[in-house]
C-alpha cells in the first residue's frame, strides 16, 4: 500500500513516515503543499495524510483541487486546528477522516487501515481467503493454523492482494503500490516476489490461492470446491 | 465608611435648599408683617402726636394745652392716650390722664422732625413712641393782646417736647402666632418636601438600579455583550450606558484577540508536540539499536528547542500591551541614520545571497519622534524579514519620506509569491512560508510585536503589495523638525 504524507514539520514527518514504513506501508513524503499536490496528482496513492497548514499551497486547497479532479484517494487530514468549523470545513471539502495533532501514531495507523478497508469494502481488519488469514494489527499470517514468516515486501504484497481478493490485480498496480521505487512500468520483480509468496504460502497438498491471469495479472481467491 | 450615595446627596442637598428657601420666605413674610404692624402703630401715634402738637397754645402770658380745656371730640383719644409734654425751658411736664404719675421716655427728633422708638410702657407692655419738639402757636387775637400789653413772647422761646406712645402688645401677640405658624409650616413643608424629593429621586434613579441589576445579573459568558438599553433610559444616562457599551465592545475585541491568541498558540504548539510525541512513540514502538535511539533523542532535543523558542516568543507576545506599549522616552530621531545603523548587521547575510540593499537619499532635515529601542526593534524585524524573504540576486529598497504629519520608513522587496492579504502578515503566529535562509527563528510574531510597538509610540505599521509584485512595509511615526 502506498501512502503520501504531506507535512511540513520535519520531526513529525520523519516519525510518521518511519512508523508507517515499519507497518509495511510504502510512504512518500512531501514538505510543501506544492510538492504534495504534484505527488498526489502524478502518483496513485491508496491514502494521503495531509496537514492543513502548509507552505506554498494550503492543505485545504490541495484537498479541494484533488476532489475537483475527481481524485478518489482517501485523505486523512492531520491538523493542529481542532475547532469544529475546521473539521467540518475539511470533511465537507472531501476529507475522509480528520485527526487532531498531537495524536498517537497507532491511531493514525488504525485510521489509515480503516480507510483502506473502506476502499476494498471490508468491515473486519482480519483478512481471510479460504484458510489463509492475515492479521494486519499483529502483522501475522497464518494458513491452516500454520504461521508463515514473510519479509516486509512479501507481507505488503500479500496484504495488497488480500485487500483486492477476488479481483485481477495488474502487475503495474502491484509495482506501484507495493514496491518502494514503484514509479511507472512493470517489473519482473513482481513475478519473482509472487513466486516467493507462493512458495511460503503453499505447503504440500495445499491449493495455490494466487491465480495467474496471463496478460492481466494476479488474483487471490479461494479455490473452487 | 459608607460610600457616597447619589440618593443621599440629592436628598440632603435638595432638603437643605428647600429648607433654606422656606426659612428665607418665612422670615421675609414675618418681617414684612412686623414692619407693616409697626408702620400702622407708628402712623397711629404719629397722627396723635400731630393732633396734640397743634393743641399747645400761647395765651394769657403762658402756654396752655387745649386738650386740657375741653375734651370734646378727642375725649377718647385724650383719656386713653399715652402722651407727655415737657417744657424744655422749665422742665415742667404735663402727662395724659392715662399715664397717671408715670413718665414716658423723653426724646425728640432734630428740628421738629418726629423720632419713633420702641419702648417699654409703664405697665410693662411693649410699645412704640414718637417724640418731637413742638412750639406753641399764637392766635392773631393773642398777638394783638400781647402787643397791647407790651409784652411780646416769642413762641420759639417756649419749646416743648411731646412724646406719644402706644401699646403694640396685640401686634406682638399676632406676630408670635405668625412666627409659630410659619415655623410649623416650614417644618411641615420640609417633612413633606423630603418625602416628595426622596420619592422623586428614587423614581429618577430607577434606571440606574435597572442598569446595575442588568450588569449584576450578567453571566460570565455575557460579560462583553452590549447592554440592552431600555427605551425609557434618561438622556443623562444614555451617554454613560453607551460609553459602557463601547467599553464592553472593546473588552469583547480584547477577549476575541485573546481567544485568537490562545487558539494560535495552541495551534503552533500542537505541531512540535505532535512531532515530539510521534518520535518518542516511534522509538518505543519496538526494540532498536543504540544509534537509532540516539537519532530519536537528537530529534526530540531539536523539537524541544523549537518548543522552547516558540514558548519564549509566545511569552513576548503575551507581554504586548504592558511593557512594550509604554515607551518611556520619546525623542527626535533621524530615520535615515537609524536605518543605516540597523541595516549593517544584515549586510553580510544579504551579500552572501547576492541581494543588494539600497537606501534611497532622504531630505537632511527629516526627523520623527519615537523611542529609540522600540524603533530599532521594529526596523530590525522589517529588515530581517526582508533579508530572509527576498529571493537571491534581488534588491531590497529602503526609503524615508514625509507623508502628511508622519515621517515614514518604507522597506520593500520583491514578493511575487505572496498571495495572502498583506494585512494577515501582522496576525499573531501567521507564517507566510519558511524563510529562504532560516526556518528556526521565524515563528510569526515579530510583525505582531512590531505593530504593537509602533502603536505604543503613536505610530503606524502596515504592509501593502505593489502592482510590480513587491511587498512594502511602511513604518510611520509623528514627524518632527531637525
Amino acid at each position: 500500500m502506498r501512502l503520501l504524507l504531506i507535512e511540513d514539520n520535519a520531526p513529525l514527518r520523519a516519525a510518521i513516515g518511519q512508523y508507517l514504513r515499519e507497518a509495511d506501508f510504502i510512504v512518500d513524503s512531501a514538505t510543501t503543499g506544492e510538492e504534495g499536490l504534484w505527488a498526489a496528482t502524478e502518483t496513485p496513492y491508496d491514502a494521503i495524510l495531509l496537514d492543513l497548514t502548509l507552505p506554498k499551497i494550503d492543505g485545504m486547497e490541495i484537498l479541494r483541487r484533488l476532489r475537483a479532479k475527481m481524485n478518489p484517494v482517501h485523505i486523512l487530514v492531520i491538523s493542529a486546528r481542532d475547532g469544529l468549523e475546521d473539521r467540518l470545513e475539511a470533511l465537507n471539502a472531501g476529507a475522509d477522516d480528520y485527526l487532531v495533532k498531537p495524536f498517537a501514531l497507532s491511531e493514525a495507523l488504525a485510521r489509515i487501515r480503516a480507510l483502506l478497508r473502506r476502499s476494498y469494502v471490508r468491515k473486519s481488519p482480519l483478512m481471510q481467503v479460504a484458510d489463509l488469514q492475515l492479521d494486519p494489527i499483529r502483522r501475522r499470517v497464518q494458513r491452516a493454523d500454520r504461521t508463515i514468516e514473510l519479509t516486509a515486501l512479501e507481507y505488503r504484497l500479500l496484504e495488497y492482494l488480500l485487500y483486492r481478493a477476488g479481483e485481477v490485480v495488474s502487475r503495474t498496480d502491484i509495482w506501484e503500490r507495493v514496491f518502494e521505487d514503484g514509479s511507472g512500468g512493470t517489473s519482473n520483480s513482481v513475478d519473482v516476489y509472487i513466486g516467493y509468496l507462493r512458495k511460503k504460502l503453499n505447503a504440500e497438498g495445499e491449493p495455490d490461492l494466487i491465480q495467474t491471469r496471463r496478460g492481466q495479472g494476479y488474483m487471490l481467491e479461494a479455490p473452487p470446491p | 465608611m459608607r460610600p457616597p450615595s447619589i440618593r443621599r446627596a440629592l436628598l440632603f442637598r435638595c432638603g437643605i435648599g428647600v429648607g433654606v428657601l422656606l426659612c428665607f420666605l418665612s422670615a421675609s413674610i414675618y418681617l414684612l408683617v412686623r414692619q407693616s404692624s409697626y408702620r400702622e402703630a407708628d402712623r397711629s401715634i404719629t397722627q396723635t402726636a400731630a393732633l396734640l402738637a397743634n393743641q399747645v397754645e400761647l395765651g394769657h402770658g403762658g402756654v396752655t394745652f387745649e386738650w386740657q380745656e375741653g375734651l370734646g371730640t378727642n375725649e377718647a383719644l385724650i383719656l386713653e392716650g399715652l402722651f407727655q409734654f415737657w417744657d424744655e425751658r422749665t422742665g415742667h411736664t404735663t402727662r395724659s390722664p392715662a399715664l397717671q404719675a408715670h413718665d414716658l421716655p423723653r426724646f425728640h427728633g432734630a428740628q421738629g422732625s418726629p423720632l419713633v422708638k420702641s419702648i417699654v410702657l409703664p405697665n410693662g407692655d411693649r410699645g412704640r413712641a414718637v417724640g418731637l419738639q413742638v412750639l406753641p402757636f399764637v392766635l392773631p387775637e393773642e398777638s394783638e393782646r400781647m402787643r397791647s400789653r407790651g409784652e411780646l413772647i416769642d413762641p420759639k422761646s417756649l419749646p416743648h417736647t411731646l412724646v406719644v406712645a402706644g401699646s403694640i402688645e396685640p401686634e406682638h401677640h399676632t406676630l408670635a402666632r405668625l412666627r409659630y405658624a410659619l415655623a410649623s409650616g416650614v417644618l411641615l413643608a420640609l417633612a413633606l418636601g423630603f418625602t416628595l424629593i426622596d420619592h422623586v429621586i428614587r423614581i429618577s434613579l430607577r434606571p440606574i438600579d435597572k442598569l446595575a441589576r442588568e450588569m449584576h445579573e450578567r453571566a460570565e459568558h455575557q460579560l462583553d455583550c452590549s447592554l440592552s438599553l431600555p427605551r425609557e433610559m434618561p438622556a443623562e444616562l444614555t451617554g454613560l450606558a453607551q460609553n459602557f457599551d463601547s467599553l464592553l465592545a472593546r473588552v469583547a475585541i480584547t477577549r476575541h484577540r485573546e481567544r485568537d491568541f490562545i487558539r494560535h498558540a495552541a495551534h503552533e504548539l500542537r505541531t512540535p508536540i505532535a512531532g515530539l510525541r510521534a518520535t518518542i512513540e516511534l522509538a518505543l514502538s519496538q526494540a532498536r539499536d543504540a544509534t537509532s535511539y540516539a537519532g530519536y533523542l537528537t530529534t526530540c532535543r531539536a523539537a524541544a528547542d523549537e518548543l522552547g523558542g516558540l514558548v519564549t516568543r509566545l511569552s513576548a507576545l503575551a507581554r504586548i500591551g504592558t511593557s512594550a506599549a509604554a515607551p518611556e522616552v520619546l525623542e527626535v530621531l533621524d530615520p535615515h541614520l537609524l536605518v543605516t545603523e540597523c541595516l549593517s548587521p544584515f549586510l553580510s547575510t544579504i551579500e552572501l545571497r547576492h541581494i543588494h540593499a539600497v537606501i534611497e537619499p532622504a531630505a537632511p532635515d527629516l526627523r520623527f519622534i519615537g523611542e529609540r529601542t522600540l524603533s530599532r526593534i521594529i526596523l530590525n524585524n522589517l529588515l530581517d524579514n526582508a533579508a530572509c524573504y527576498t529571493p537571491d540576486n534581488a534588491v531590497i529598497r529602503i526609503r524615508c519620506e514625509r507623508a502628511g504629519s508622519q515621517v515614514q520608513i518604507i522597506v520593500s522587496n520583491p514578493a511575487a509569491d505572496l498571495t495572502e492579504d498583506p494585512a494577515r502578515l501582522f496576525e499573531p503566529l501567521f507564517r507566510r512560508d519558511s524563510p529562504l535562509h532560516d526556518t528556526g527563528t521565524h515563528l510569526g510574531i515579530g510583525l505582531t510585536l512590531s505593530l504593537d510597538a509602533a502603536s505604543a509610540m503613536g505610530g503606524t505599521l502596515h504592509a501593502c503589495k505593489t502592482a510590480a509584485g513587491w511587498i512594502e512595509f511602511i513604518f510611520g511615526l509623528p514627524g518632527a523638525t531637525a
